[in-house]
């Protein structure tokens, strides 16, 4: 049997391309939220709050572009599959975007640059962020099934690195005199850490569609948390 | 679940119509009560395999199958098989309705008179009753004893479906049902089987996936003579195992 692009093939190569252009939009964002916060750069950070605009856009043109595929073909496995985790990763992608842009604008409201030790803890927490949706992207953009189940594990560490952050910003503003929870810098610290944990996880979602893309395994909620390991994964498709 | 423990099992059947062979070693079990597709490119085998269910395959010159298709334990390619009695037992629905040029109650009672029921009032009831089940006897009760073939194509698909199922089979067979009809015919056809399915086994040939995708419960893939990848039909549709059928479904089949 050989193999031709039908009509739908073709659009599901356009959607997969506006997709990583909405990776990258996100991306984009990302990053340059978190060296704002790094940098104290309010220009920079009010861009990325104004930006989201545009992925909230990209948000709409794939939701419509996917249910006009579903509509119109009524796809069938892989093609099915990719479509739903379109879906799927177009939410995660667009709440990436919202908390890249709440981590900006937690930059806009400090009056002045976070402490030096503070913004350490933040940014091993934020450079594991920005690693795992970078890792999360090429995951999906290749259909990497070890980089996508290594995603699937990353929870853990994830909510490790939010507690460690977390009580290094707290403990640095008690021994410097703060009365826990009076301090803007404290507050928008801990609102950072939250969105920066939420993106990991997110991100591990992204892991998640992949592998339902390639291997047609659902692993959400834990489904397979006995079985994340590829010779399980091995006997699907 | 082995495949004895059903009614109705292949093992290893081969066909051939004179040297030319069609059908390589199909093994195949469809559980009862169940609607099992049969999918798969022109010329793959599958209405072919179809007809073997219950030998319309003798009426070909030339035509021979190797094999055994067991039919609660016995082989219906046995040379004893009584092949009226398991036509009865094993009905038929074709491509395009088929209906005879005469009433539509003669049409549905004509297979209730071959195997010797004669009383009128029991007639009555069994086409009443085998209308009733294809969801078309309160379309066409006040013309019953009018011409059939004055009935729309979906109408007069569904009387060939009453028709069969009048004689009480176990199992039905459907060679591409509905692909002559419109949309609403269709539907009609395809609820008619969700209903069927709970009084019989159904194994129904189709070239509409989205059809097969709705209607059955197992599917089967057949290329070039061969039963290539059988799965339930969720998994058929959203993750089948093979190539094969992963480009067949998906439409890259060149």
């Amino acid at each position: 049997m050989s193999e031709k692009e039908t009509q739908l093939q073709q659009c599901i190569s356009r959607l997969r391309t506006r997709l990583l252009v909405m990776c990258a939009t996100v991306g984009l964002a990302l990053d340059d939220a978190c060296a704002a916060l790094a940098t104290d750069n309010m220009g920079q950070a009010a861009a990325v709050v104004e930006g989201d605009t545009a992925v909230d856009a990209l948000e709409n043109e794939m939701d419509e572009a996917v249910l006009t595929l579903l509509a119109l073909y009524q796809p069938a496995a892989q093609d099915l599959r990719f479509l739903v985790a379109a879906l799927r990763i177009v939410i995660d992608l667009e709440r990436i975007g919202d908390e890249s842009a709440e981590v900006a604008d937690c930059a806009l409201k400090l009056q002045a640059p976070l402490p030096r030790p503070v913004q350490d803890h933040i940014t091993i927490l934020a450079d594991a962020a920005v690693a795992l949706y970078k890792k999360a992207v090429e995951a999906f953009r290749v259909g990497d099934i070890p980089t996508a189940l290594e995603l699937c594990r990353s929870d853990a560490e994830s909510t490790r690195l939010e507690v460690q952050a977390l009580r290094g910003v707290m403990e640095y503003f008690s021994d410097n005199g703060h009365k826990s929870g009076q301090s803007c810098a404290e507050i928008q610290s801990i609102l950072v850490c939250r969105a920066l944990n939420r993106i990991c996880r997110r991100a591990a979602n992204i892991g998640e569609h992949t592998v339902f893309i390639v291997k047609g395994v659902n692993m959400k909620h834990s489904v397979h948390t006995a079985a994340l390991s590829d010779d399980v994964l091995d006997g699907a498709l | 679940m082995p495949a004895n423990v059903y009614r109705l099992y292949t093992r290893n059947v081969n066909f051939f119509y004179h040297q030319a062979q069609a059908l390589y070693g199909v093994s195949l079990a469809f559980p009862e009560n169940r609607v099992t597709a049969l999918i798969g490119p022109s010329g793959c085998g599958k209405s072919t395999f179809l007809r073997c269910l219950n030998r319309m395959n003798d009426l070909i010159v030339g035509a021979r199958a190797h094999g055994e298709i067991i039919l609660d334990g016995e082989n219906i390619n046995d040379a004893r098989t009584d092949v009226v009695s398991l036509r009865r037992r094993v009905g038929m629905v074709f491509q395009s309705p088929n209906l005879f040029p005469k009433s539509i109650f003669e049409n549905v009672a004509y297979g209730l008179r071959v195997n010797g029921l004669k009383k009128r009032s029991a007639l009555s009831d069994k086409v009443e009753e085998a209308l009733r089940r294809v969801a078309v006897f309160e379309e066409v009760k006040d013309r019953l004893h009018s011409s059939a073939l004055n009935l729309s194509g979906g109408q007069q698909q569904r009387i060939c479906i009453a028709r069969a199922l009048a004689v009480d089979p176990e199992i039905l067979l459907m060679d591409e049902p509905a692909s002559a009809l419109d949309p609403i015919a269709t539907q009609k056809i395809e609820e008619g089987i969700h209903e069927l399915k709970n009084r019989l086994t159904i194994i129904i040939v189709t070239h509409n996936m989205q059809q097969a995708a709705r209607v059955s419960d197992r599917t089967a893939f057949f290329y070039m003579g061969k039963m290539v990848e059988e799965d339930a039909t969720d998994i058929m549709f959203t993750r089948p195992k093979r190539k094969e059928t992963e480009d067949y479904i998906t439409g890259r089949f060149g």
